[in-house]
């Protein structure tokens, strides 16, 4: 989710625009976009894949699919054996990673620049020729790997199913962003290779999919390569873009839950906007302005001055269909969660009174912009280049979006951010969870 | 929209598509692209800092970082975590500018600024953007030559390194990391100490303790600077001298680590986390210093063991059993000998199976040859790697680093590649049979004890031992 937040300011400020992204785009005739992306300052080039499709296509009960599909793709297609995919890119020196969020689900390699081909030749492989070798028992190893990570990431963690608890008390039951990505247990014992295949058919087509390449190439020879694999492949149906559903929250959910911790936490949220919109930014520089640094307001009065908190944070999480703003308290031993969430209300309310001032506004743009140059390191890999302009172009179908997304947070104004404190943070019509360590209710807010 | 058409329409009468490319054949690597290392300069400042310079120009970005050779390992027998304090202390006030002061305006130019510590090193991290490197270094300076570790701030910052550490109670993986240091270093190495301390220990630390180590350890003639980015030697130069102009040296002579002796005792401990679904395992030992000469076929040999996903462990144990969402072997290479551990998370109903199939696959490595596509799978994946590793300023003064942390040659990596090359089947064995001695081991779990307690006294490794989650005796 974090990963997320950073990603949403990935622009270069005015002042360095020569280093702008350059980039390349176009589309294959079965509807691939491909988008190609030099940088010769280390022979190493970076793939990276983006298919437009994430946990908010699944239907109830059937939770955690998107996410199980991914690890299925490591698991060999028709041309590459089970274990091959990460033998052969490892064998070449290269690293590997995916990611499935509620939006789209990602996939890289970044090897050294003479192994290129390989590295199209297995997404090529698992794009176009997967679901013949997708058999029962590589599906029943990937469920049993991935009910690991549910209790390695949620289950075995401290104050692990906040989240769940949150998302399934701001959205409802048939909302895609109620269930976590994840998943549930039950859902994945459910899932079968049936399913899996389905699923492949109508998301992991041609013409559901952005490839990247940037790095260490030659575009003229990248694009014959990009033909011989791909172009072969057939396209998909078309499938209908996810429309935005922002549902209405018109009270306040308090809820409680015992977790063997030894503090505890409080989590407060509100329903926002999705991304792209014109609350987006004015919400990101709020967060920036309540939690980031130790002078943010937040982290300043409860941390630093009244030290009733160990830790404070904030954020925007405006995702493809609907979006949330979260505030995340740990409270001092002693301290109960009623006396946290007074303490943060009365630092809204300041600002939904009085705004911010221009000092605290330039200091988070100067941060972001600051960030998106440091971010310009890494050509692959979660976050880095390749990674951006495939965000960019999934999402706004532009991958050259940079300049103008950071635009947006450059011309936002004090009153915006005080406006949009008024308008989504609202005193009825949010999810207050208190996580309470086990035999003391009594801290819980409320 | 005319061409989808097309595809739709030929799908339909395909059926199940065939290839038209050959794809039975794995596409042959192109020709290797020349990679050369980042050239390293070097210089001394007036005051003794030495200075180590990566000039890249490809970003407008300065990454500083000053490494001190001294760190946890150097804390006093009663206080362990009090070189880490001091470290988080680090930008908590000047005789000119606040906390709250220097965060402030470190936060108004985008530069980073963090301090910490590791066993063997302290470590100040500076970024910033060229345009504004001169006044992040102002601030840096300021911090270095002027700090005067407040005391109401100390009050708090101690307050909360407590806390954490109390909260560090609810992370099984974390207890299981100190429990296993513990068992392994007992008391009578400051390994076995953890770098933050203790809850007991951090309480004897008081405000006089930091400001004398922090006279004692941060000065230049202690320290190497080691800059990555878009700045010259020259102008980096006569930036620092005249800002560290008071930066002077000390007189605390940097003691070495002494060195760890195996002297624990082989068997299981486990802390018990009641109805956890996973059991977060350690097994190992003490394993090597940074600077032996066995380092290349360790790192060989840790490849095929457990350093990588296709590694044997997590081959067997994820990718085979699904067991885990993740298993791995390492060494803690450090100035003195660190741990050898393979581990991870497992579901809890098979920890007995997952410490027996770990255990298991410490003794294949020490008993049998690995194959010969074993290590030239493990010496590709290094050799071809290895320019990867060079594409960040992070990456690239992570490198610079370790060479002034472990006084490695300048021109250490620069062999690197033939060095891994070099590494035989025997030499992998070699290493196996003197550093895995996988009877000798101690196996730390952090799980649930009344589920697994008789599972594990069946594997005959000796006494199940019971252990709070400081890794004191809990019968």
């Amino acid at each position: 989710m974090f990963k997320y937040f950073l990603l949403l300011f990935m622009i270069i400020s005015n002042s360095f625009s020569q280093l702008n992204i350059k980039f390349e785009k176009y589309v294959l005739p079965n509807g691939l976009n491909v988008i190609l992306h030099e940088d010769h300052s280390v022979p190493i080039v970076a793939v990276n894949i983006w298919y437009h499709v994430g946990s908010g296509r699944e239907k109830v009960g059937k939770s955690g699919f998107a996410h199980l599909f991914e690890h299925m793709l490591f698991q060999g297609s028709q041309n590459v054996e089970k274990g091959d995919h990460f033998k052969l890119l490892q064998d070449a020196g290269g690293t590997v990673n995916g990611s499935t969020n509620t939006d789209r689900t990602n996939y890289w390699e970044v090897v050294p620049s003479n192994f290129l081909e390989l590295a199209l030749f297995l997404e090529s492989d698992r794009m176009g020729f997967l679901t013949e070798t997708m058999t029962q028992d590589k599906l029943d190893n990937q469920r049993d790997v991935v009910k690991n990570e549910r209790r390695q990431n949620y289950e075995n963690q401290p104050y692990g199913m906040a989240s769940k608890v949150i998302s399934e008390n701001l959205y409802p039951p048939d909302h895609p962003y109620h269930w976590l990505t994840i998943g549930t247990q039950e859902d994945l014992s459910n899932a079968t290779l049936d399913d899996v295949k389905d699923f492949f058919r109508e998301y992991y087509a041609p013409n559901n999919a952005s490839l990247c390449i940037g790095g260490d190439i030659n575009p003229k020879d990248v694009k014959i390569l990009v033909e011989k694999y791909f172009g072969e492949i057939p396209s998909g149906k078309i499938i209908e873009k996810v429309k935005p559903s922002v549902p209405a929250l018109t009270e306040n959910k308090y809820l409680l839950l015992e977790d063997n911790v030894q503090l505890p936490r409080l989590y407060i949220s509100w329903i926002t906007e999705p991304h792209f919109t014109d609350g987006e930014p004015a919400l990101d520089i709020l967060a920036d302005v309540i939690s980031r640094g130790k002078n943010s307001r937040l982290y300043k009065s409860l941390v630093y001055e009244k030290q009733i908190a160990q830790d404070v944070m904030a954020y925007n999480n405006s995702a493809e269909i609907s979006g949330s703003f979260t505030i995340v308290a740990t409270a001092k031993p002693g301290i109960s969660l009623k006396q946290i969430e007074e303490a943060i209300y009365s630092e809204i309310e300041k600002i939904k009174a009085g705004g911010i001032t221009q000092r605290e506004l330039d200091r988070s743009k100067n941060e972001l912009e600051a960030s998106s140059i440091y971010r310009l390191q890494s050509v692959g890999g979660f976050g880095g280049k390749t990674d951006q302009l495939n965000r960019y172009n999934v999402f706004m179908g532009d991958p050259g979006y940079f300049n103008k997304d950071l635009e947006r947070y450059r011309k936002v104004k004090p009153d915006e951010v005080k406006n949009a404190a008024n308008k989504f943070l609202k005193q009825t019509g949010k999810v207050v969870l208190s996580i309470v360590p086990k035999d003391k209710k009594e801290l819980q807010a409320q | 929209m005319k061409f989808i058409k097309f595809f739709l329409v030929i799908l339909i009468f395909v059926g199940t598509m065939q290839s038209q490319v050959d794809r039975s054949q794995k596409p042959k690597e192109g020709k290797t692209p020349s990679f050369s290392l980042p050239k390293i300069q070097k210089g001394v400042l007036s005051n003794g800092l030495k200075l180590m310079l990566v000039e890249q120009s490809e970003l407008p970005i300065v990454q500083m970082q000053f490494v001190f050779q001294a760190g946890a390992t150097y804390d006093p027998v009663e206080k362990p975590g009090l070189f880490n304090l001091m470290m988080r202390m680090m930008d908590a006030g000047t005789k000119k500018r606040s906390l709250l002061e220097i965060s402030d305006e470190f936060a108004f130019l985008g530069s980073r600024f963090s301090a910490s510590t590791n066993y063997d090193g302290s470590f100040i991290s500076v970024t910033s953007l060229k345009k504004d490197l001169e006044k992040t270094l102002e601030i840096a300076a300021d911090i270095l030559q002027n700090s005067i570790f407040p005391e109401i701030e100390f009050t708090r910052i101690k307050n909360e390194t407590l806390t954490g550490l109390t909260q560090q109670k609810d992370r099984p993986e974390v207890i299981a990391g100190k429990v296993f240091s513990k068992i392994l270093y007992g008391d009578r190495h400051p390994y076995g100490n953890p770098v933050d301390g203790t809850e007991e220990s951090v309480k004897n630390i008081s405000v006089e303790d930091v400001r004398a180590f922090f006279e004692n350890y941060i000065h230049p003639d202690n320290a190497t600077l080691i800059v990555a980015g878009d700045v010259k030697m020259n102008e980096l130069k006569s930036l620092l001298e005249n800002k560290l102009i008071t930066w002077k040296n000390g007189e605390t002579k940097i003691e070495n680590i002494p060195a760890a002796e195996a002297v624990f005792v082989p068997g299981i401990y486990i802390v018990d986390k009641a109805k956890a679904p996973q059991s977060q395992i350690r097994v190992g030992s003490i394993g090597v210093r940074r600077n032996t000469p066995d380092y290349f076929a360790l790192e060989v040999m840790n490849m095929i063991l457990g350093g990588a996903f296709n590694s044997r462990i997590n081959w067997n144990l994820r990718e085979q059993k699904g067991y885990t969402y993740g298993a791995r072997s390492s060494f803690a290479y450090r100035k003195e000998a660190g741990p050898f551990s393979a581990g991870g998370g497992f579901k809890s109903s098979v920890t007995d199976s997952c410490v027996y199939e770990i255990l298991a696959e410490i003794k294949k490595m020490r008993d049998s040859d690995v194959a010969v596509d074993e290590l030239e799978f493990a010496k590709n994946s290094l050799v071809r790697g290895f320019p990867r590793t060079f594409e960040t300023l992070g990456q690239i003064a992570g490198y610079l680093g370790s060479l002034v942390l472990y006084n490695l040659p300048d021109d250490y990596y620069n062999s690197y590649i033939q060095n891994i090359e070099k590494v035989t089947i025997q030499d992998v064995r070699t290493v196996s049979e003197k550093y895995l001695q996988h009877d000798k081991m101690a196996v730390v779990i952090v799980g649930d004890v009344e589920l697994n307690k008789s599972a594990l006294e069946k594997l005959n490794l000796g006494k199940v031992n019971l252990l709070d989650a400081n890794g004191k005796c809990a019968e």
